[in-house]
């Protein structure tokens, strides 16, 4: 297992291995003109048993080709628990604007579009993942969006509140299976400004910041608190391929190890 | 010569006399005075519609005369050959009526109607969800008087109240009391003044209806607060005041008085002052 371990590591690019170059969101996804890797690795289920099998961590984990639609999941239907809920947020932002519903570019308070208070709870603002579900007309439009569109094993109570005195945070639940789904949208709606800027930067720790390196376009979102962590990234490689990585991580020893499980996968693909 | 110059200088005399009489807002002359000026019930947002009674003098028409802020000397806002008079303002205010043919004019203006908010000059303060639980973070806009009051409470009905979206900063959102995390009160609405502009709010302008960032530099905002039925009061909160609450961390408290229109007219006009 050391070994294994070892190699992952070893694997894994380094500070030395910057290409330099712009950083990643300053590049053009449809600059890239490489072919696409053609699926899944066939070496990635028993990558995510790897990591399943890494202690100290309850995982779900899954890969989304973008392209292809093919995916690879373990503990898929599995629910946890997310600290801060801001992919689901994303996800019916998006598809609210797609139906017509509620556009993400609506003025919807002073200064400040849709997408803009969205992109404040993907940023890290507790509250913000909050009162978007305010700003969407009501708690009830997320609630029945989510039981709509069959994302039964998704649950937003939606009290996030950050001050002194506060009810305390209510427990977000979600699967993989889920969060794959929420990527996909997302990604197929990427040709709009507003998904970008709301879905761009997210909230990278360095390991993870060296282990995507400079050249991959990253858009996303993390989750952490107490002993849970939420890794939602969608990727698109110089080559061309575009994969969304989710890995849901509870009951962690310590924060680095959902880091370790995302680095894992993400090294084999 | 002589002779021509004496005759220039009384002409000149005369005219000069002639323009002393010609001043259009002193009442000055033996016309009856107009009576029953009214606001007219079509009156909304910033056009003031004025009607009044006509006199039986031989008259070429009326001057309207208006007052911004209701105070200061009359000015003349226009003139009309009917009894009835649009005034587009941009500043609440007194007008008055007065009748002219040629120079001459009423013997006194009319009676005076008003287009005045109630001005409740008292200093409050409400706060935001980072400052001490036991500060009150709501607020009633009243005609006469305001009222502060705990906006987590369901037994406080506010119009607004203070809340902060984002940990570790001053900064502070007024929010319509129906929204959010204690969206129990009314709805209300938001508006930005014009650059400059502290007179009136647009109607048909752009209205938050949910909440409304503060910045430091901000002295005016207007709210509109439903009626029933559809119509609506306007009021302008006015020397705003955005500061840290020291006694807390991140805690804002927002300090403010207020103009309240009430009238049924739902007409959106207020004093020029911003502080």
């Amino acid at each position: 297992m050391i070994a294994i371990l070892l190699s992952i590591l070893l694997a894994a690019p380094g500070p030395g291995d910057k290409q330099g170059g712009l950083p990643p969101m300053l590049l053009d996804p449809d600059a890239y003109s490489g072919q696409t890797s053609g699926g899944l690795p066939s070496n990635l289920g028993s990558v995510m048993d790897q990591v399943l099998a890494l202690p100290g961590a309850t995982f779900g984990l899954g890969v989304v080709d973008l392209k292809t639609g093919e995916t690879m999941t373990r503990n898929g239907t599995r629910r946890f628990y997310m600290d801060t809920p801001d992919i689901v947020n994303a996800a019916v932002c998006v598809s609210r604007h797609n139906s017509g519903a509620l556009p993400l570019d609506t003025l919807i308070a002073r200064d400040e579009q849709l997408w803009q208070i969205v992109r404040r709870g993907q940023q890290g603002a507790r509250e913000a993942t909050q009162s978007i579900r305010f700003y969407m007309g009501g708690p009830e439009v997320l609630d029945n969006w989510l039981i709509s569109s069959g994302y039964t094993t998704t649950s937003f109570p939606g009290v996030q509140l950050d001050w002194e005195g506060a009810p305390d945070v209510a427990e977000s639940y979600t699967t993989v299976n889920d969060c794959l789904d929420f990527m996909e949208m997302v990604y197929e709606s990427l040709d709009n400004v507003a998904v970008r800027r709301m879905s761009a930067n997210p909230p990278l720790s360095q390991d993870l910041e060296q282990a995507l390196g400079d050249d991959n376009i990253v858009y996303g979102w993390i989750s952490d608190g107490g002993d849970t962590r939420s890794i939602n990234l969608i990727i698109s490689k110089p080559d061309g391929s575009k994969y969304g990585i989710c890995v849901l991580a509870n009951n962690l020893c310590c924060p680095g190890k959902a880091d370790l499980g995302f680095t894992t996968i993400w090294n084999s693909i | 010569m002589k002779k021509l110059s004496i005759l220039f200088m009384a002409v000149m005399i005369a005219a000069i006399a002639g323009c002393a009489g010609d001043d259009t807002t002193d009442p000055n002359g033996d016309l009856a005075v107009v009576q029953d000026l009214q606001l007219d019930a079509s009156s909304t947002g910033r056009t003031v519609v004025l009607t009044w009674s006509a006199v039986t003098d031989e008259i070429d028409g009326y001057r309207i005369y208006f007052k911004t802020d209701g105070t200061g000397s009359w000015a003349e806002a226009g003139t009309s050959t009917t009894t009835t008079f649009t005034h587009n303002a941009v500043v609440a205010g007194t007008y008055a009526v007065m009748a002219y043919s040629g120079t001459n004019t009423s013997s006194d203006y009319s009676n005076t109607v008003s287009t005045m908010p109630s001005i409740v000059n008292v200093t409050y303060s409400i706060y935001d969800n980072y400052a001490p639980a036991d500060y009150h973070s709501g607020f009633i806009f009243g005609e006469t008087a305001g009222q502060t009051g705990f906006a987590s409470q369901a037994s406080f009905v506010q119009d607004i109240y203070a809340y902060d979206e984002s940990k570790g900063d001053q900064d502070v959102w007024l929010y319509s009391g129906n929204f959010g995390q204690f969206g129990n009160g009314n709805q209300s609405y938001f508006q930005t003044p014009a650059s400059g502009v502290y007179g009136n709010c647009d109607p048909d302008g752009t209205w938050y209806s949910t909440s409304y960032q503060l910045y430091t530099s901000d002295s005016v905002v207007f709210v509109a607060l439903p009626y029933s039925g559809g119509s609506f009061a306007y009021a302008k909160m006015y020397g705003l005041q955005i500061s840290a609450e020291p006694t807390s961390n991140n805690g804002t408290e927002v300090s403010f008085m207020y103009e309240y229109q009430s009238n049924d007219l739902g007409l959106t006009l207020f004093t020029s002052n911003a502080n």
